[in-house]
């Protein structure tokens, strides 16, 4: 196995040992249970508040999991000084944030994978037919959670836990508003400001473009094509997070 | 040492049990219902709600066939201020759920008390809807209806009906309900042809329901007119009018009290000498076009 993989492995056993790791997932269970009471006092749409609340439970949770373990990837290392152990082996800082990444994104994976398979459960106590077009939500959630991840990172090679989450939260919201920078031109005409909201634009991570749950939710066809360049969109980002993140960890004085 | 654990535990457990039961008894008719909506903009709401808005729509929807039920169950206190907002914030937060639209429609234009009795917000929420959906016919059923039967403009519903069974999955009787409502809208034979194709093809119980008890209107409407009939019958015999239903039956008219179709005995108005509904009955109330 590869230095990579070699880290990748540890930080997911890392994770999974973490306790905090399986009280989101049991609240994201619970809240996926919950849909089941929620949908019987609703009248009329049972299925869809089930599929609505457990799509939204494991992009919630896996936020959660993403952000929240995701900032201390680099920073608790350098913290509890763990990191200085592993600099003299022969492991580069690239190696080792990719390793972190890969390790946490599987972590995420497994997670998502629970919760799917919780999701799937409900649907079929209710007697409900296998329905593989949510696994096209739910794939695309992952993918936003691999940007999500990627973020996260970023933020933990250079500040400390607490600031990286708060940035990482804040680009996740503009994330959701950044169509709004696209057509900002429209509210101010002159100046350079619509030019600099545009490469904002494409500067920041567009989370909406992963956001397939209510088409899928009320039925409608979501066309593969329209998967593919969302998850090109994702890895492309991805990889462009990582290229930052080595990039600011490589200048970083340890010392 | 273990009972008076338990005693420490369970004392205080009975007296929160006693004193929140006597404060519901005794104040609880003092405490403000929840008539407020935080947030009545569901174009804001969908911005704010960051990729969650399907969840937000199902809260929304949650409260509103809560608050309707709710309210619908009140019998002097019956308003329904909040339906058109929460419907309008359902529908903004998730325009994919038709059932908002087909319901909201329904029962905002409704009469009150049985709804809102607001047809022109009911026909806003579903022009709303086939704004969205363009191709599903049941809209144009829903509009045509409203037209028709709450506003009373039959050339308008017969349009709507005809534009609606051009789309695909139409049911065959919507031509004719068109063509029935531009020559007969108005005749209480249309209604229930009206009626009872929004019975057949109800998305929802409570629609089904409401389906249900007009059609049970439109029946004793009839039943009312034969009974009519009967005392107008009973005047020209014996030059008087019916004081009760035992002068009916006595004379052999009728052999038994008539009941509406919720078994409720109709009453002989000693005044107008008609057949009127009693007051308690399931119907509430007769349809006034």
């Amino acid at each position: 196995m590869s230095r990579v993989g070699y880290i990748a492995l540890n930080t997911y056993r890392e994770t999974v040992r973490d306790k905090v790791l399986y009280n989101l997932v049991l609240f994201a269970l619970l809240m996926i249970a919950s849909s089941y009471i929620l949908g019987q006092i609703s009248v009329y749409q049972e299925v869809k508040i089930i599929k609505d609340l457990g799509l939204a439970a494991i992009s919630i949770f896996g936020m959660a999991i993403a952000i929240f373990v995701g900032i201390g990837l680099v920073s608790k290392e350098i913290d509890k000084r763990t990191l200085y152990s592993l600099l003299p082996k022969p492991i580069t800082r690239v190696q080792f944030l990719l390793g972190k990444y890969c390790g946490l994104c599987l972590t995420v994976l497994v997670n998502v994978l629970v919760m799917t398979a919780g999701l799937y459960f409900l649907l079929f106590l209710m007697s409900e037919p296998f329905e593989p077009a949510l696994l096209k939500a739910i794939f695309l959630i992952y993918v936003k959670l691999m940007v999500l991840v990627g973020v996260a990172l970023l933020f933990s090679t250079f500040t400390s836990s607490t600031l990286a989450g708060v940035f990482a939260g804040f680009v996740y919201v503009v994330g959701y508003f950044s169509s709004d920078l696209k057509n900002f031109d429209s509210v101010v005409e002159t100046g350079a400001l619509p030019q600099i909201t545009k490469v904002l634009y494409y500067l920041l991570p567009n989370f909406k473009n992963f956001d397939i749950k209510a088409p899928i939710v009320a039925g409608d066809i979501v066309p593969m094509t329209q998967i593919v360049w969302a998850t090109a969109y994702g890895l492309l980002y991805v990889s462009l997070l990582l290229v930052a993140s080595a990039w600011v960890f490589q200048r970083r004085n340890l010392k | 040492m273990k009972l008076l654990r338990l005693f420490a535990l369970m004392g205080p457990l009975a007296g929160i049990f006693l004193i929140q039961s006597h404060i519901d008894e005794q104040f609880g008719k003092y405490r403000a219902t929840e008539e407020i909506l935080y947030v009545e903009n569901g174009k804001l709401l969908k911005r704010a709600m960051l990729g969650f808005e399907n969840l937000g729509a199902d809260l929304y929807w949650l409260r509103t066939v809560q608050y309707f039920g709710r309210k619908r169950l009140m019998v002097t206190t019956k308003n329904y201020v909040l339906l058109a907002p929460l419907l309008r914030v359902t529908v903004d937060l998730d325009p994919e759920m038709k059932i908002a639209f087909s319901y909201g429609a329904t029962f905002l234009a409704e009469p009150f008390p049985m709804g809102a009795g607001l047809p022109s917000k009911g026909i806003e929420i579903i022009d709303e809807g086939i704004r969205n959906h363009p191709g599903y016919w049941r809209f144009y059923l829903d509009k045509g209806f409203i037209y028709s039967e709450h506003l009373g403009d039959y050339k308008k519903a017969a349009s709507v009906f005809l534009e609606g069974s051009k789309l695909e999955g139409a049911p065959y009787w919507m031509v004719a309900i068109a063509g029935r409502t531009l020559t007969r809208g108005g005749e209480r034979e249309t209604s229930r042809i009206l009626w009872n194709g929004l019975y057949k093809s109800a998305e929802t119980e409570q629609q089904r329901e409401n389906a249900a008890t007009h059609l049970q209107q439109l029946d004793a409407l009839d039943e009312m007119d034969s009974y009519n009939e009967v005392v107008t019958k009973y005047h020209e015999r014996t030059g008087e009018f019916p004081r009760r239903w035992q002068d009916l039956i006595g004379s052999g008219f009728l052999a038994e009290v008539p009941t509406d179709p919720t078994d409720i005995p109709y009453v002989l108005d000693p005044e107008s000498h008609r057949v009127v509904l009693r007051r308690d009955s399931g119907l509430g109330g007769l349809p006034t076009r």
